[in-house]
Formats: structure tokens, sequence, C-alpha cells
């Protein structure tokens, strides 16, 4: 009896397992034109980094965004240090580490929007100080 | 002077046949990219439930491949590919609740999850009625949702051994982590898509 519930479990794993892969290998195969298209861009620019002189082209592309991400960190640094709440008191403020993460490499793109949004902060602050003494143009 | 002419034969030789080489595994590459980008795109849109930052993630996973491991020999590009694919999707899930931690820090909130639609997302097959157009839509999204309600590790071994079809050593090279591991972490995974597919799914 309990061989017999087993291998009926394991019939039906099976049967789980096939019809997943069924339903993936369709969703894989109906891809759209547009994604298609951009995963064969993206698979040549990889390719690229194989031939002469992509290492150079690394090297200076790290370094302007060495360059770059210092300069948002200072921003950010800034920010730390004269510091704010948090708005909503259920999400934990951010602490060094989270910034330590924001700082790495991959992150760098992240890390301009933060500088966007930091400005988009301070115009809006500017607003609200114009607002409150009536110089509204 | 013969020697000199025999050195720069003996050199251009070289060149031509390395140059020949490196043309060799680019293709090489370049095939196995091809024969597994679309997968890849779909394992990490189910895991990250965006198919823009997917795209985005094969690719970094590409480029890091073709920089790091051109090298090593194609029966490893497999697994190798798919744990840097796995690091990016999970470097990405940390990000996100960084940056969600960070903005609310600024005094901003993130809901990307407000805007995806996994039926507006879903494939478009051809060849079938609506309705059986729908009813496999319909199953794609809860087995999509199922998995990506899956534990991390469970996911991913579900993911590699089923979809990638990768066998129990090559999902142990892609997770980093041993064989045994693998086996505990496929098993339960399977037995949770069970429970929460319920039978009527199959």
């Amino acid at each position: 009896m309990n061989e017999r519930n087993t291998k009926a479990a394991r019939t039906d794993d099976q049967l789980l397992v096939t019809k997943a892969k069924e339903l993936f290998d369709e969703s894989v195969e109906g891809l759209d034109a547009e994604t298609r298209s951009r995963l064969n861009r993206g698979r040549h620019e990889a390719l690229a980094h194989l031939r002469p002189g992509a290492r150079y082209g690394q090297w200076l592309q790290w370094n302007q965004r060495t360059l770059s991400a210092a300069g948002v960190a200072a921003v950010v640094a800034v920010l730390i240090w004269t510091g704010r709440p948090p708005v909503d008191g259920l999400t934990p403020p951010a602490t060094a580490s989270d910034f330590e993460i924001l700082l790495a490499e991959d992150s760098f793109e992240m890390l301009q929007e933060l500088e966007f949004y930091s400005w988009i902060d301070f115009e809006a602050e500017l607003d609200d100080e114009l607002d409150t003494n009536g110089n509204v143009g | 002077m013969s020697t000199c002419v025999c050195e720069i034969a003996v050199s251009s030789t070289r060149e031509h046949f390395t140059g020949t080489k490196e043309l060799q595994r680019e293709q090489e590459l370049n095939r196995f990219l091809a024969d597994v980008e679309r997968r890849a795109l779909r394992i990490a849109e189910i895991s990250i439930r965006d198919r823009d930052e997917a795209l985005d993630l094969v690719q970094e996973a590409m480029i890091k491949l073709v920089r790091n491991y051109a090298d090593r020999s194609n029966d490893e590009w497999t697994p190798l590919f798919y744990r840097i694919l796995q690091n990016g999707v999970r470097d990405w899930h940390r990000r996100r609740v960084v940056r969600s931690r960070v903005m609310v820090w600024f005094g901003r909130s993130t809901s990307d999850d407000a805007d995806y639609d996994p039926v507006a997302a879903a494939p478009d097959p051809a060849g079938r009625t609506p309705d059986e157009t729908l009813q496999t839509e319909q199953a794609m999204e809860s087995l999509q949702l199922a998995v990506a309600g899956l534990p991390r590790r469970q996911r991913e071994a579900f993911m590699l051994r089923t979809f990638e079809g990768l066998n129990v050593a090559g999902t142990a090279v892609a997770m980093g982590c041993s064989e045994g591991s693998v086996k505990t972490h496929y098993s339960r995974a399977v037995h949770s898509l069970r429970d929460t597919l319920g039978e009527h799914w199959q």
C-alpha cells in the first residue's frame, strides 16, 4: 500500500515536471521578434569583448565609471552626513552597508538614479520654501 | 637574412593560426550563446518578473562568460553561464531590497511589481484556438507564479534541472553547492509545486 503511494507520488512528480517543461519550452518558442532581436544584439555585443582592443576599451570605461561613481558617492556621503529619517516608519532606514552595495561597480546606474532623485527632492524643497515665503511667481 | 625571413614567416603563420583559433572560439561561443539565450531569458524573467531587467541580466552574463571563461572547454560553459546568471539574479534581488530602503530614505517609494502584467507579458504562440491559447497561458502563469514563490535555492534547482535540462553535477556547479544539496532542493521544489498547483493543473 505504502509502496503504491510512493509510486503514485513519483508518477505525479514526473507528470508535473514533464508538463512544466512543455509549457516552458512553448513560452521560449513564443518569444516575440523584438525580444529575440534584443538577445541577438546582446550576444554580438558580448562577443565583441573577445576582439583585440576590447580590453583597452574596458579599462577606459572602468575609469570613467569609477570617476563618475566617486562623484555620486560624494553626493551620497553629504546626504548621509546631513541625515534624514524614514518617512513611512515601516521600512528600516538605509544603513552604511546599503550604500556599500550601491557603490559597487554594477550599481552605477542605480547611483545615477539616486542623484536624479536627490535633485528632484532638492527642487521640491526649494519650491516648498518659495511657497512658504510667498515668492511664487 | 634568410633567418630573418624565416622568423617573419613563422611569426606570420603563428598569428594566422592564433587568429583562426580565436575565430573558431568566437563561432563556438556564438553557437553556445544562441542556443542558451532564450531559455536563460525566460529563467531570469521568471525569477525577477521583469523582461527588460531579465534581458540586461542575460547580456551581463554573456559578457562575463566571454570575458572570463572563453578559454574554458565547451562542456563547462553551460554551468558557468548559469552560475553567473544566478549570481546576477541574486544581486538584482539584493539591490532591489536596498533600493527600496534607500528610496524610502530619500522619501520615495518603489513599486515595480505594480506595472507587471504576466498575461500581457506572456508569449503569443501561433496555431491554436483562442481557448487553447488561453488555457496554456493560464497554466504557464500559474507555473510562473508557483516557481517564483519557491525559496531561492529550490527555485534555482528546479529551473536548472527542469527548464535548462542540466544534470545534477552541472546544476551543482551552477548553484555552487554539492550534488546532494541539489537533489534535496529539487525534490522539495517538486513537492512544493505539486502542492501549490494541485492535481487539476496536471
